[in-house]
Parts: structure tokens; sequence; C-alpha cells
């Protein structure tokens, strides 16, 4: 293969893994909109997501059924960490402490993970339906690289759409400014909260069943990495900002993909994270953070 | 008129009781492991020691969290002091003392040359971004093979012993304690809780913050290189995101108001897993679920200043000797002096324009005030004249001084103070430590001085002042409760004084009666009278409220879209047309 | 139609309000003055869920709504616009005034109701697509009125919305605060411009270290010499002649 294909391929691969960590931004940054938290246990929700997907997998079913238990499992458990790890807080917290309330979430679930789903790797199938090749134009892609990338832009759009253009998307912003004054509106922020968290959990779990079948293996310690560059796009993006998560996810997930092609796997996160720290000095609000929303 | 001077919250007071105790019976619980004095369950020798290090590292992480920076690159900072120190007494042969601090100095020094582009980053940014310098670290130390990359560095001669932990431990402890309790400590509070309050008090947020977080490298460092002698083998995966998660959770659970809140955290939630021994396979999990509890019980973390009884103000003043001294007769200026003069000060931002070639002058000792309507420019030339904003054209002239361009801690020092529009005052600090941190510019004592308790003479005084101050203004009997729990007219009064306990010559209020009854404002007008008259200041003052304009102030200038319409007396501005205008509308284009 | 039956409100031990009660008829508009710190606002944040009250009864149209939550409150048909404006800065003016209608179900007649509104109030309409952070104070007050005013609202409870506008356009809000009752809104006013609040209102009442003081119709509570001077303001501000009642 010469080297402008290996280029476009590795191109083609480090967005696919961005894709996957937009759809896990996504989540964090609409949370931290309307909670001014930043839930450190997306990455186990992620994970457990995944693991819903593998057991609809080897129960039989195919690959709408093991998204959709993926989305149904994270949703749940996300509505979980809110109302237990997070309604309790007062609201005059300091917002670390909710942080910090989601990594004892964070650790839970894990321990649970390793106790009851599995202590170790475990394989992840690639449906048949998706094994093949397809050839667009020159080349040829997998169908499953084509389906990752295509169901992320759908999801993401259509979160987009929702946000900016829907009644709701109108109250899960009044939300994110000000609980008690959308409460007088008549807005039940009671609601809107779980609502935008089981949103923001069921695009990860399905960015799990994704990653599954995209790396064929999913382990109970998946979630950690995964969070952490997710949460590095967030704050990349801009918090708050869906479109800066989105931007954000993509560069990493390249040059994530193009260190390890080009220089070498051990320094990956390390060019990941030199990137990060350069350009939030460029712009210390992120990339597409507005500093008229500062929180925190 | 009171509004309801509260009396002790029965149930308040009780919480702190139960917490004390609480916080007294696990103290006594722990000591007495520790010393192996619990039946059954006895430590083990590397219990302690270990202890020691969390400790060491809670406290590394809370130093920069204490002026407001969470900085996660604490990981990376121990990695760098332990590599370093052992790669100094395995293959340089040095001596462990000297390696020790080598590696704690350099490491220092990388915080303290990191401190500064960190200061462009605020909150969860600053957090990643550190996160980020910590990973980079460790994966350098991965990839580095004269000191074993991934597979580690073995044989490190065992140097540590746990008199040097306790050592460090207590001296950090005890510096930390000398250092935090005077005029730095009140100035570490205050810039991470108001950084804009703290910069017009005079504060230089920069050093503070280069400060802490320097400080919390080399306690890292310092750290890093005790473990590394007593564990005796490191590798870069013992420095990465599970042991910060760690010290993280140490500082907030235990209470990040104080450093004992860090150490409280590292011995409590550090010894758990030992206790829980027989949980073993358990502990992580239900470490979790303690984790979530703790913080909704106590969500400021289990030892706040509170529960400690500490305060940012010593216990007993020296009040000023005479008090004749600060109500002595104003020097006599002659009535023509000015005190603040500016001249063809333009401003615009953002498409913008807020000030066009404005001119007006402020009599030495009057009471000036600065009107007009919404959007006029009013505060944008406030702050202009505190040093938060940069103008583009013109001069400002404090008592023959130009002082435009100059930073708010600058102008501070020159002689000006300024109360804001949405009252900055420190909710969570009492009246008196409000106070005192207005007479930062006027007192002296350094980190050096602080650290060997030289302060203690100049604590006193200025405590003195503060409370002689707080007697003027009729608060000195709320002199220790909270800033918070004051009535709104009580609230700003004490940003006044606040204001006057840095002894300006000129004090710039920034809607001071906003908010008022009636009988509040001609309070605040009679004191605003005094305070012109006993000691001697020049006010500057913005308001809409007509009648208290017309009737306190001997000038008055008004400004429309950024224009100084009229200047003169309270008379000659009301018929003036211009004025009119602005202000009222043409006579014919009523409303209603 | 809202009927408050000896309220109490606490915050901790503090009383802020005590034994509170105010009577606003139907279609009538009431003002509530009194210094700071007296307890207005706590007064209208307890009646409109925000605050919890610790004794008392809120009943709107005799059903009881001490102790709902605000948003349900908020879908009985009362509105509230707090003290300092509080609009959704990030949101665009057409935005704001659809969150205030959000419990609305009949979305023709909402979109009605918004053209109505702002070809009432122009500067809104020209400002419709920008957020509402780049408002000026007065057009953020209009627009806090109108996002109320969405959720047909059949009473209104307003916080100081004089508080920090030059008088121009404060007379601006004012004239339309009238405009609104003659239309047949009810209205509770809590105002710290007592002299024009009273000129507006049938009847009012006068709050001090949270408890009420003194009420009874407007006009006789202005033209009573003492309670002018401690509650009301000596001297009529510089506009006031050219105002009418």
């Amino acid at each position: 293969m010469d080297a402008f294909a290996f280029f476009v391929q590795q191109l083609g691969n480090g967005f696919i893994l961005g894709s996957a960590y937009a759809l896990v931004a996504i989540g964090l940054t609409l949370v931290f909109g309307v909670l001014n938290v930043i839930n450190l246990a997306q990455g186990e929700i992620f994970m457990v997501g995944a693991f819903a997907g593998l057991a609809c997998f080897e129960a039989g079913f195919g690959v709408t059924a093991a998204l959709i238990a993926g989305a149904g499992a994270s949703a749940l458990l996300g509505l979980l960490i809110e109302r237990l790890a997070l309604r309790p807080l007062p609201v005059t917290a300091d917002p670390h402490i909710g942080m910090v309330s989601t990594i004892g979430a964070a650790i839970i679930i894990q321990q649970l993970a390793t106790r009851f789903l599995s202590a170790r790797q475990r394989p992840y199938p690639t449906p048949a339906l998706l094994s093949e090749r397809v050839a667009i134009g020159p080349v040829s892609v997998d169908l499953l690289n084509l389906f990752i990338l295509v169901l992320a832009a759908v999801l993401t759009i259509g979160l987009t759409l929702v946000v900016r253009h829907t009644k709701v998307g109108v109250a899960i912003r009044a939300v994110a400014e000000s609980p008690r004054i959308a409460a007088m509106m008549g807005i039940n922020s009671g609601v809107v909260v779980p609502i935008v968290f089981a949103l923001s959990s069921a695009m990860a779990g399905v960015a799990g069943v994704l990653v599954g079948m995209y790396f064929n293996n999913i382990g109970p310690f998946i979630g950690i990495p995964i969070g952490l560059k997710a949460l590095a796009a967030v704050i990349l993006g801009g918090l708050g900002s869906v479109g800066g998560a989105v931007a954000a996810s993509l560069l990493i997930g390249v040059a994530e993909v193009m260190t390890v092609a080009y220089i070498s796997s051990s320094w990956r996160d390390a060019v990941a994270f030199a990137i990060i720290i350069g350009a939030l000095l460029l712009r210390p609000t992120g990339l597409f953070g507005s500093k008229a929303a500062h929180k925190v | 008129m009171k509004t309801g001077r509260a009396p002790i919250a029965s149930a308040a007071a009780r919480n702190l009781r139960v917490a004390r105790g609480c916080g007294i019976a696990l103290a006594s619980l722990l000591a007495l492991y520790l010393a192996g004095l619990l039946p059954g369950l006895a430590p083990s020798s590397s219990v302690l020691p270990q202890l020691c290090i969390s400790a060491l590292m809670a406290i590394a992480v809370w130093l920069p969290f204490a002026s407001g920076q969470l900085s996660l690159a604490q990981g990376g900072f121990m990695a760098t002091g332990a590599y370093l120190s052992a790669w100094l007494t395995v293959q340089q042969h040095w001596p462990f003392a000297a390696a020790l601090l080598a590696g704690a100095g350099a490491t220092a020094t990388l915080g303290l040359v990191v401190s500064y582009p960190a200061l462009r980053l605020r909150g969860v940014y600053l957090a990643i971004a550190t996160l980020g310098l910590g990973e980079v670290i460790r994966i350098f130390l991965l990839n580095l093979d004269a000191t074993g990359g991934a597979f580690g560095f073995p044989g490190i001669p065992y140097h540590t012993r746990l008199w040097h932990l306790l050592l460090a431990l207590g001296v950090t402890a005890g510096l930390l304690f000398l250092l935090m309790r005077g005029r730095i400590g009140r100035a570490v509070w205050a810039v991470r809780h108001d950084e804009i309050a703290a910069a017009a008090l005079g504060i230089e947020t920069t050093r503070i913050r280069v400060l802490t977080f320097t400080l919390g490298a080399f306690v890292a460092g310092l750290a890093g290189g005790l473990q590394a002698h007593y564990v005796r083998f490191i590798a870069p995966d013992n420095y990465g995101m599970a042991a910060l998660i760690d010290w993280l959770v140490f500082v907030m659970v235990g209470g990040f108001e104080t450093f004992v809140g860090a150490v409280a955290g590292a011995f409590l939630l550090g010894t758990m897993p030992e206790l829980l021994r027989s949980f073993s396979d358990w502990r992580p999990l239900v470490n979790g679920v303690l984790l979530v509890a703790l913080l909704i019980l106590r969500p400021r973390g289990f030892v706040t200043r509170e529960l400690l009884g500490w305060t940012f103000a010593p216990r007993s003043f020296d009040l000023p000797v005479s008090d004749v001294d600060s109500a002595a007769p104003p020097v006599h200026e002659p009535p023509s002096r000015e005190a603040l003069r500016i001249e063809g000060v333009s401003k615009s931002f953002g498409g913008v324009t807020a000030l066009v070639d404005v001119t007006m002058s402020v009599r030495h000792g009057a009471i000036h005030g600065l009107i007009g309507p919404n959007g006029a420019g009013k505060t944008t030339l406030f702050n202009a004249i505190a040093g938060f904003a940069s103008i583009d054209a013109g001069r400002i002239v404090f008592s023959g001084l130009p002082i435009q361009g100059l930073r708010p801690q600058q102008i501070a020092r020159a002689g000006i103070a300024r109360t804001f529009q949405n009252i900055r005052l420190y909710r969570d600090l009492t009246v008196l430590e409000n106070v005192m941190l207005g007479g930062y510019v006027r007192t002296t004592s350094g980190v050096v001085r602080c650290v060997v308790g030289l302060d203690r003479a100049e604590e006193r005084q200025a405590a003195g002042r503060a409370l002689q101050l707080l007697r003027g203004l009729g608060l000195a009997a709320r002199a220790r409760d909270s800033a918070g729990a004051l009535s709104y007219g009580d609230q700003r009064r004490l940003e006044i004084a606040r204001a006057l306990a840095a002894e300006p010559e000129l004090l710039i209020l920034d809607e001071p009666v906003a908010g008022m009854n009636d009988r509040e404002r001609t309070a605040l007008a009679g004191l605003l009278r005094s305070i012109r008259g006993d000691f001697g200041k020049t006010i500057l003052l913005i308001e809409h409220d007509m009648e208290l304009v017309m009737s306190l102030c001997e000038q008055v200038t008004v400004l429309n879209f950024g224009h100084a319409v009229a200047s003169g007396s309270p008379a000659e501005v009301q018929a003036h047309p211009a004025v009119i205008e602005a202000y009222l509308g043409t006579p014919s284009a009523v409303g209603a | 139609m809202l009927q408050i039956d000896s309220l109490t409100v606490r915050y901790g031990p503090i009383e802020a309000v005590r034994q509170v009660s105010i009577l606003v008829e139907e279609g009538e508009m009431v003002a509530l003055i009194g210094g700071n710190g007296a307890g207005k606002t706590s007064t209208l944040l307890a009646v409109s869920g925000v605050l919890p009250s610790a004794a008392g009864e809120v009943r709107l149209d005799g059903h009881t709504i001490t102790g709902m939550p605000a948003h349900r409150i908020a879908r009985r048909g009362l509105a509230q616009v707090v003290e300092g404006r509080a609009v959704f800065g990030t949101l665009t003016v057409h935005e704001n005034l659809l969150a205030g209608s959000y419990p609305r179900t009949d979305r023709r007649a909402v979109r009605d109701d918004m053209e109505r509104l702002l070809d009432r109030l122009p500067q809104l309409r020209q400002r419709v697509a920008h957020k509402a952070y780049t408002l000026s104070g007065g057009e953020q007050q209009m627009l806090a009125i109108a996002r109320a005013l969405m959720s047909r609202p059949r009473l209104l409870l307003l916080d100081e919305p004089s508080m920090g506008l030059a008088p121009l356009i404060a007379e601006g809000v004012f004239s339309m605060l009238s405009e609104l009752h003659r239309g047949g809104l009810g209205i509770l006013l809590v105002e710290q411009n007592a002299p024009r609040a009273l000129a507006l209102s049938s009847r009012a009442y006068v709050m001090a270290n949270g408890e009420i003081v003194a009420s009874g119709p407007a006009a006789s509570l202005m033209a009573d010499d003492t309670l002018r001077d401690l509650y009301l303001g000596r001297a009529p501000d510089l506009a006031e002649d050219r105002r009418r009642p």
C-alpha cells in the first residue's frame, strides 16, 4: 500500500475512533451544561453499555438489538447515578464535590463489573452483516467502519437538532442556565436533568457497543482511558459546547491514530495531551468555549 | 433597624458539636490503631509510612487548590522527584539528604516554570492541562531507558525511615500552619474565592498562585523522593490516574478549606483499606460507597475551618495607641487641588463605543457624583480608573500621578479603593477578616516573616485598626460574625469599611445605596459625609438615586452615551438641558 | 384570587416573613412596599414555590398551593418576574419567550401571543434572534415581563421591576404594567419606588421586619405623613412632577 493510501486509511481510523469519543464526549458536555458537574463515571457507563451489547450478541440477537440494549442499560445506569450520587448533594456545594461523587460512583460500578460481569478481556463479535467490505469509488471500506461513522453522525446531528431547535431543547438550555427561573416557567428540572442524563448515557452506551465491535474485545477497565479522552475532548472543545466536543474528539482520535502509525504506540497519549495543552494555552476556555458562560 | 440578628443557630451548633465529637473519636481510634493498641487489628509496619506519604501528597494536591487551581500534575511531580533523587543516589552516589532535596528542588523549579503558563487557565481547563502534563511526564519516563523505562527502576537504597517521614510531614504541616494563619493565608483564601475583589484589594494574585503551585510541586517532589527510598522500586505506572484519584478524594472528603483536611482525609481514608482487610475483596466497593455517602453528609469535606475553630484574624489585638490618630483632621489642601483628573478618555470594545473623549476633574476632599442613564459608560469609566479596564486614548491622573493602564493592584497601592455594584464580600469570612483583608496593602509580612512567626505584631496591630474602623461604622459588635449573615445594608457598610482599611486617598463607590430604603440611604449619606470629614477622603460615586446625589454631592458629572455632557454643582446640572434630555427625554416625548 | 394567610418563611433560625396575610382580588393591582430586608422578596418567592414556607397557607383561586413545587404553581396561572430580571442570557429573545410558554400546548395560540407581544414591544422584535445577554437593562426587563405573560397568567408577581433602570426606562415599564392591569391582569407589585407603586395600585401593604405594618387603599397610605416619611421617601423624585397617576 502506498504512503498516501496508508495515510488516508489512518485518517479514516482516526475519524472512527474520534467519533466514538465524540458520542461519549457529547454526553459529558450536556450533563455539564445542566448540572455544572463533570460526570467522571461516563467511562464506566460506556463500559456497561458495551457489556450489555455483548450479552445481547451472545444471546443470539443482532446488531440493532445490541445497540438498543447498550443504550438502554447505560441510560438506566445514568439515571441511577443521577438519583443516588448527585441529586442528594446540596445545590450550594463546591462544584468539584459533585465530580468527586461521580468518582465514587465510578469506583462502585467498576468493582461490581469486575465481580459480576467479567474480570478480564472478553472477545466481542462483529456481526456478519457488517463484516464485509464495500467499495466506495476507488477505495474499499469496511462496512463496519462506515456504519460507525454514519451512526455517530446521525446521533450527533440528531441530538444537536433536538437541543437547538425543539421546545425540549429550550427547556434543557433554560435549566442549564438557571433551574430556579426555569421552574418558575413551569419547567421541572427534576425531569429535565434525568432526561439529559439518560440521553447522554445512552449515547455512551451506543459508543460502547460500537467500540466493542470495532476492536473485537472488551474488558472492565476500558472505561478509564475512554472516559479520560472524552473528558479531554470536552474541555478542549470548550465546556458546554456540543460542536466543540465533537471537533475536539475527532482531533484527538486522529492525533492518537497518527501517533501510533507514524511515531510509536507508547507516545500515543502523550501526543494527544501535548496537543490539548498547546491548544488550551492558545485558547484558555477551549476551542469553542464561550467566556460569557463561565462555570466552575 | 434590626432585621433580626440571628441567635446562635442551635441546629448548626449541634451539628458542629457532633462533627467535632466524631472527629475526635475517629482521630483517637486511628491513633490507637496505629499504636497497635486495638485488639485484633495490628497494623503492619508499612502502614504509618505509607500514610505519611499519602498525607504529603494530599497536601501537594491541596496547596494549589487552596488558591483556586486544581492541578492534576502532582503525580507527574511526584515521579520527577522520585526518579531524580533515585537516579542521584543510585547512579551518582549522592548522599540521601542531598539527593532528596535536589529532587524536590528540581521538581519545585519545574512547578515554578509550569505555573506561569498555567495562570492563563482556570478551573477544569487547568485541571485537564495539568493532567495532561502529568501524563506526559509519566510517558516520558516510560520511554526513558536510562531509568528502566516501563520495567521500572529497581535497587534504590533503603534510606527512608519512619522518623524521616514524620519529620517531613510535621515540618510541612507546621510551616503551612504558620504561613496560612495570617496575611498570606488570607490572601490565598481571597484569591481562591474572588479573584477580582482580591485584585482590587491589592493582592498580587499571580504571585499567590505561583507560590502555592510551586510549593505544591516541592512537596510532591519531596514525597516522591521519600517514597522511592522506602519502597526501593519505582515504575511510571505508580504515578498514574489511580493514585491521583486517591489524593484528590482525600482532599475533597477530608476537607479542602485547610491542609488539616487533606491530612485527615489521607489518614482516615488511607487506613480504611487496612481496617477493612477482612473484607479485602469488597474494599474498593466499600470505599466507593463511603466516598459518596461522606460527600452527601458533609459536602465541604469533613474538616472545615469552623470545625477547627481557625480564623485568619489573631485572637488578641493591639488597639491603635491613640484614637486621635485615625480621626486626625484632614490635611488641609488648598480647595483647588485635584485628586483625580480624567483627560480625553476614550474606550470601545467589541464594536461598542463605551467612552468618548471624557474629561472631568474631581477635587480633593469632595464628594463627586457620576450619573447617567444605563449604558452611559459609568461603570466602564470606574473600571478604567480602578485598573480593571484599559483605555484606548487619554490620561487618568491621580494626585499628579498618571495611572491609566496600571493594574488594579498598583491602583490599590497608589491609594484608590473601590466597592462593587454587586458587593464582593467574602461571605464565608468574618466581618473582621474581611476588613483585615482590606488592609492588605498597608501590611507587609511576606512568606518568610509569616513562616518564622515574625508577623504576629503586625497582625495584632492590623486587627486593632480593623476593629477601630468597625467601631466607627457601627459594625464592631458583629466582628466575629460571618459576612454572609449580615443584612444587605450592613454588607454594604462592611464593604465600605473594607475599602477604608486600605487607608486610601480616594474612595470610589459603585451604586452604594442600590436596594436600600430611605432610612438606610440617609444613614449611608451621613456615613459618607463623615468619612469625607473625619478621614479626609475624596469620594467618587456612581448612583441612580437622584435625590441622594443632589443632596450629598458637591460636584456632579453626567455621562450619556459615553460623553460627558455636563459637569458642575447639582443645581447647575439639574437645570442643564442636555442632562434633562439624557435622563428624562425631551418634554414632548413623555412616556405613559 | 390570591390569598396569603399568615405566611411564615424562615432562613434557618431567622424569620424573614412573619405571619403575613395579603389578598389580591381578581384583576386587582396591589402594591407591596417597604424597606430593604423587610421580607418582600421572600414573600413572593414563597408564594411561587421557590422558597419553602414554615407556616401559613397560600391559596390561588381557592386551591391551596403552599408546599407545591414551583413548576406546578407556575402551571396554575401564576407568573413571576424576579428581582434583577433574570432572563436566560444565552437563549435568544424568541427562545426566552418560548420558554415562558412552556406548559402550554396550543402552539398556534402561543405563536399569536408572541406576535402580539413583539408588536407591542418593537425593541424586542428588533432583537428577536439575539441572545438575551446582549440586551440593555430596560430591554431585559421588558423581555422578562413579556416572558412571564407568555404563559397567559391570571396573576403576575413582580419584584422591583424598576431597580437599576434609569427613570425614563422605568417609566416605560410602569406604563406597560398599567396597560396590563387595565386589560384585566391581576398584579402584585413589589417596588422600592413607593410613590410610583402607590400611584398605580388600588391597594397596598407595607412590610417591615418581616411583618405587615400597614395596609389599605393606596391613596390614603400616600397621604399618611408618618408612614410616608418612614417608608415612602421624603421628597418626590426629580421626574415625579411630570408623571400623572
